[in-house]
């Protein structure tokens, strides 16, 4: 048997999983990237590792992905993390069209074609408005964990608006609201609406087609989720697992690639 | 072979002072873009192209607002900060918006002589040249103030000779780029053309002689990276053509406003002065900034990047450059249509982290390789 690995190191987290021959997910990690990327990239391999019942011995190959992708040291080969979301979206959803991807620092778009081929792709990475950083300053502001904004979303009753696109001006907004007296449930599906809206815009300037797939942390946000596919008119699935989702690109890369 | 071009950049204030002495003539501060340089010279200045810098702006902040380009307000910014001690006078040209208001506040800030080419945006070639009619005489008489010479047709004829030679020689190195694609590096290549835009151009014309003599019996490395167009207003910052460097694309052409925009200007015809004014501003390239119904710019770039060969077109925005960014959406649509890929990244000239934008070059690099 034989064995491949991806490590996606990002602003936020450091994933990686394990597959085999053919494609299946053996293990995976998930990590905090901290401030050492290089590092958190190999606790994040050793995670996935130890969940596979592998040792380093045991891999053929690893790719890596993500901003720091340069910086992994167990990787042979990288790609940019718009290639890795489109291979390993594909692998999950065959028929996938679309995939958005938010992850930490950035957003995405990306138009995907036959075996996983990018066809088009926009980013957004110039400020935090529409990524998952806008969500964890706004959770900050309402004093929420991050990972409880959607289910304090969904006690929303009253329909309010943010709206600066600039996370700081967003803030303050937040901020203003809750002096108001505005109920944080609210607050809370404001912000998952303005960063839903600020998603469509981006996938529209690609083009929406085919089975939307979402990837990256904020896919774990039902709230923006569903936000989502209601703004955009069509079903938006979340894979289990949609943080490693480019990292079993990289890993599919690893594995394709020949010796 | 390219070290004399790069020695210019690492030093552009000391080269400019230099080539002002040595020609003996006043710095005159041509801003973007297609300012013919011919006039300038002829009027006794010594044309510098200013297409922005890499400062941060701070003090130009007071008079421009943040959705200025940044061409603008770091060309502000070293005016305000002294680092245009020497530019005697500015030459603009009404190409934009922010142009057009730039010049009006130098004119109340600045305590230098400033001229307008005011660029004719009417329907048809004979309006064009109307309108200059009225304008270029008294752009002309700004000129030869602030430069202190006298414009007559010798010297007319001899800097139409020199900067036409000057293009000529430009036009030879794209070529070879085309031909020959990755002989010269994307870093070079634009180092190349940038050097000139603050030299002297029978100094300049010599460098480029040399350098396309010494490219003449050289051949391309095997490498085969994407064949690419870059298509926006302003090459730079020169980094990022390292970064493509890096990942082994071959820029093949462009369509920068001063890249082959303005290369592919013939020479300025001076018998008379307005037809060859409004025929060196309207031909041959089209750009977002010129009202030209007879040369649309989108079956100008689909046909200038099939010639090329191109795998794909790379849209180099520059962040608030409006007349760019309202063109964008259809020609991306069209190359798309035609079966070309594009796609675009956002440029600011104060840039300092390229990493976001190496991943987008290098995702498109992915995306063009399959």
């Amino acid at each position: 048997m034989r064995f491949w690995g991806g490590i996606d190191v990002g602003s936020l987290s450091a994933d990686a999983v394990i597959i085999d021959e053919e494609g299946r997910l053996l293990g995976h990690a998930i990590l905090p990237t901290g401030r050492d990327s290089r590092e958190a990239g190999s606790r994040a391999y050793a995670g996935a590792l130890e969940a596979a019942g592998l040792t380093p011995g045991d891999v053929v190959r690893v790719y890596s992905t993500g901003y720091s992708r340069a910086r992994v040291r167990e990787a042979e080969g990288a790609k940019t993390e718009i290639a890795c979301h489109a291979r390993g979206a594909h692998a999950l959803y065959p028929d996938v069209g679309t995939i958005i991807d938010i992850g930490g620092q950035d957003s995405k778009a990306i138009q995907v074609g036959k075996g996983g081929r990018v066809l088009n792709f926009v980013m957004n990475d110039k400020c935090a408005a529409g990524t998952g950083r806008f969500l964890e300053v706004m959770a900050g502001a309402l004093e929420t964990p991050l990972d409880h904004l959607d289910e304090l979303a969904a006690q929303s009753t009253e329909t309010l608006t943010i709206s600066s696109i600039c996370t700081v001006f967003a803030e303050s907004e937040v901020v203003s609201l809750i002096s108001q007296g505005k109920k944080p449930a609210d607050i809370a599906m404001a912000v998952s609406r303005a960063i839903a809206r600020r998603t469509v815009g981006l996938a529209t300037r690609v083009g929406v087609s085919g089975r939307v797939v979402m990837t990256g942390g904020v896919a774990k946000n039902r709230a923006v989720v569903d936000l989502l596919a209601e703004i955009l008119g069509a079903p938006v699935d979340v894979p289990d697992e949609p943080q490693i989702v480019g990292a079993l690109g990289a890993a599919l890369f690893a594995r394709d690639e020949r010796g | 072979m390219y070290d004399p071009f790069h020695e210019v950049l690492s030093d552009v204030r000391g080269t400019i002072l230099k080539q002002a002495r040595a020609l003996d003539r006043p710095v005159i501060g041509v801003m973007p873009a297609y300012f013919p340089l011919e006039l300038v010279y002829a009027s006794g200045g010594f044309p510098v192209q200013l297409w922005g810098n890499r400062l941060a702006p701070s003090r130009a902040d007071a008079y421009l607002q943040s959705y200025c380009c940044s061409v603008a307000r770091s060309a502000m910014e070293l005016e305000l900060a002294g680092g245009a001690d020497m530019v005697r006078g500015y030459a603009f040209t009404s190409l934009c918006d922010t142009l057009v208001n730039l010049r009006e506040v130098y004119r109340r800030v600045v305590d230098k002589p400033t001229v307008e080419l005011s660029i004719p945006v009417t329907q048809t070639a004979e309006a064009r040249r109307n309108y200059l009619s009225s304008g270029l005489d008294k752009v002309n008489r700004g000129l030869q103030e602030m430069a202190g010479g006298r414009m007559t047709p010798e010297s007319l004829a001899e800097a139409s000779e020199l900067y036409g030679r000057v293009r000529a020689l430009q036009r030879r190195l794209y070529a070879l780029r085309l031909e020959r694609a990755g002989l010269v590096s994307n870093l070079d290549f634009y180092a190349v053309l940038k050097a000139g835009s603050f030299l002297g151009p029978e100094y300049y014309a010599k460098l480029l002689s040399d350098l396309l003599e010494k490219l003449d019996s050289m051949d391309p490395p095997e490498d085969s990276g994407p064949r690419l167009l870059l298509s926006g207003l302003v090459y730079d910052p020169l980094e990022l053509h390292r970064i493509l460097d890096r990942l082994g694309v071959r820029v093949v052409q462009d369509d920068f406003a001063n890249g082959w925009r303005t290369v592919s200007k013939e020479t300025l015809a001076v018998e008379n002065l307005v037809e060859g004014v409004a025929r060196y501003l309207f031909g041959p390239a089209p750009c977002c900034c010129l009202y030209n119904p007879e040369n649309d710019r989108h079956d100008y770039l689909v046909d200038h990047a099939r010639k090329a060969g191109a795998d794909g077109v790379l849209f180099w925005y520059l962040k608030f450059c409006e007349p760019d960014a309202f063109d964008r959406p259809q020609l991306m649509k069209r190359l798309t249509d035609e079966g070309i890929p594009s796609s675009v990244v956002e440029l600011e000239l104060s840039m300092q982290n390229f990493d976001a934008i190496g991943t987008r070059l290098s995702a498109f690099c992915e995306m063009l390789e399959g």
